[in-house]
């Protein structure tokens, strides 16, 4: 499509490719990929409600999950 | 003979001791640490959680240059109150419920004015609108093996809107943990039942309206080595019937007619989030960035950098920075000068084209099973933070403040 | 790209030494040290739940067969040291601990999953080998130390 995402589907290609690779950490080499702050969301609630906000001031939306949450949009 | 079942060691006291992250607050849902390779992640190894959240939105005035009264008008505030609970239902299951309840209140922009020298001003909603929100998400998690499924279903209710969703999730962990595949399809049926709808005082508003959304999303995530996760998701989501805004009007030639858009509407967006740990400086990199595209030809870009910094005594500090940009809508005007063959009318900041940066600082402070934050953003809407030059801004764009504070129990 | 894909065959598993059901134990001082012993090498790690879960039931599987001649040998891979010691401070197991930041030993038996668990019999060769833990593991588990603790 754009540039933008002809670049993002060869990073994902390349990452898929490493997952097989030397680079990957081994099963006890994942303290660091444990830590809360490494989730996606570290403090959900707070995340849902900033999403909630922005989605009601801005046009655009759509995120990784499918919960959905009224309109609050005035 | 069977081994005891309580052994004599203080297991809490344990879990208490190295749970000295501050920002150890846990989702019950998939998050990235579950790719580290641990069927229950760190953050699920209480047994239940509790969650208040306390939020103040506050608009800022919309300046008298912008109005058609040339007067300053106030605009939107929403005190927000969020509370969730979350439990293990067994080894294998979770269940998470979401409660929130808003009160909102304010002036809203109405329609928009060209000014003598054709400058658009804005007409904003004349009595100051009072309104409820209350809203409950559920969702419950089970694990098979390698596999996780979600069910999910909600509702939300104001006076004039209602909505209820439901949904399911799947994800799938492979390659040694290392990659997870994820999943979605969701359903949302929505009624407007506008104040005033079809009143002497507002005869061409209408009473009643509805529509639904069907969404989709997959995505990948992957372990690019022992700091580094990666995650891509494409998401798609189809709109059908009214979907206007039954408050808002649009000047057309000196007259002024409903807000009127499509009957449908496609949009697509491809969010890509990258989590980095700093091991040196005991701090956490989050980069997203979302790509998002609709058929009202909006076209936007979403990219958000926080920095999760740990700090000694259980303290954690997240400075975060937000940048949006976007395109406007292929129908949208600030104002019309002519009728429009196609009917589509609106003259809504949201489908203008406009930039936006926004900062917050998140502080975080964790005491025992208790973790407390606080958390200020400024927002601030504008023609200057836009990806491409904007000739005409729309004077209704919102500039806000949110104060939010926050208190976790886990048992 | 083609480094990449010299990587991918670079990292096939050295087979050689691993841990594998009949096979001597890889050994090491610890293990040595429980010689004719019946042992529960567990390798685990602070930041990983179920590898907590099983510690304090290990303990007590340890405390009561060991007269019997069980032992529990724990593997600390704890990538930065400190987060296990300070665990185990509160913990206060019995059991011997081994520390393995640098995840030699885990290399050497080849740790796919955590917590991995591997019972050793009297004669030093590799019985069972476990991924994971829940608490309905600890069942099978006291009867299979109790079956080789009959072995002499």
């Amino acid at each position: 499509m754009t540039q933008g995402m002809r670049w993002g589907v060869l990073v994902m290609g390349v990452a898929l490719l490493c997952g097989c690779s030397g680079m990957q950490p081994k099963a006890w080499q994942r303290g660091d990929l444990a830590q809360p702050e490494m989730a996606w969301d570290p403090d959900p609630v707070d995340a849902a409600i900033r999403q909630h906000t922005y989605d009601s001031k801005e046009a655009a939306s759509g995120s990784a999950t499918v919960g959905g949450g009224g309109c609050g949009c005035n | 003979m069977p081994p005891k079942k309580n052994p004599s060691v203080p297991l809490n006291q344990a879990l208490l001791a190295l749970t000295a992250s501050a920002l150890a607050i846990p989702g019950m849902s998939a998050q990235a640490q579950d790719l580290a390779g641990d069927p229950m992640p760190s953050a699920q190894r209480d047994s239940t959680l509790l969650d208040y959240r306390f939020s103040y939105y506050d608009e800022g005035h919309i300046a008298g240059s912008k109005t058609s009264s040339g007067q300053d008008s106030e605009r939107y505030n929403v005190e927000s109150h969020q509370f969730r609970i979350a439990t293990r239902l067994g080894s294998k299951a979770d269940l998470t419920a979401d409660a929130t309840v808003e009160t909102m209140s304010g002036a809203s922009p109405w329609f928009i004015l060209p000014d003598a020298k054709g400058k658009p001003v804005q007409v904003m909603s004349g009595a100051s609108i009072h309104d409820f929100r209350q809203a409950l998400q559920v969702r419950a998690n089970e694990r098979f093996g390698a596999v996780t499924g979600s069910v999910l279903a909600g509702y939300s209710n104001e006076r004039d809107y209602r909505g209820a969703n439901g949904g399911l999730e799947g994800s799938w962990d492979f390659n040694n943990k290392l990659t997870t595949l994820s999943g979605g399809v969701g359903y949302t049926h929505n009624d407007l039942d506008p104040t005033e709808g079809a009143s002497t005082r507002f005869p061409t508003r209408i009473a009643h309206a509805d529509n639904y959304e069907v969404t989709g999303y997959a995505g990948l995530a992957q372990v690019l080595g022992g700091e580094t996760v990666l995650q891509s998701s494409v998401s798609f989501t189809y709109q059908n019937g009214y979907l206007s805004d039954p408050y808002k009007m649009a000047y057309v030639a000196g007259n002024t007619v409903n807000d009127a858009r499509p009957g449908n509407r496609r949009k697509l967006a491809w969010i890509t989030r990258l989590r980095q740990n700093v091991a040196a400086l005991d701090a956490v990199v989050h980069l997203d960035y979302r790509y998002y595209h609709d058929d009202w030809g909006i076209t936007a870009h979403t990219a958000e950098l926080a920095w999760y910094q740990t700090l000694p005594w259980s303290w954690a500090l997240v400075p975060r920075v937000r940048w949006y940009s976007q395109s406007q809508a292929d129908f949208y005007q600030p104002y019309y000068n002519a009728a429009q063959n196609n009917g589509l009318y609106s003259s809504d900041y949201r489908l203008s084209p406009f930039g936006a940066l926004s900062e917050s600082l998140g502080v975080y402070k964790r005491l025992g099973s208790w973790n407390l934050s606080l958390r200020y953003e400024h927002y601030s809407s504008g023609g200057a933070y836009s990806i491409r030059s904007i000739e005409v801004e729309n004077p209704a764009l919102v500039r806000f403040q949110v104060f939010s504070a926050g208190i976790v129990k886990t048992f | 790209m083609n480094r990449v894909l010299c990587a991918c065959a670079l990292s096939l598993p050295l087979l050689a030494g691993a841990a594998e059901t009949g096979q001597p134990a890889p050994l090491f001082p610890a293990l040595e040290a429980q010689r004719g012993k019946v042992v529960l090498v567990d390798f685990w790690a602070s930041w990983c739940g179920p590898c907590l879960q099983a510690l304090p039931r290990y303990e007590a599987l340890r405390q009561e067969l060991h007269a019997g001649g069980f032992e529990v040998i724990g593997v600390d891979v704890d990538q930065h040291p400190q987060d296990g010691e300070k665990l185990l401070k509160t913990l206060r197991l019995s059991y011997p601990q081994v520390p393995d930041a640098q995840g030699e030993l885990a290399e050497r038996y080849a740790v796919n999953g955590m917590p991995a668990s591997y019972l050793v019999d009297r004669k030093g060769q590799v019985r069972q080998m476990h991924v994971g833990f829940e608490k309905n593991d600890i069942e099978p588990l006291h009867k299979a130390v109790a079956q080789l603790l009959e072995e002499k």
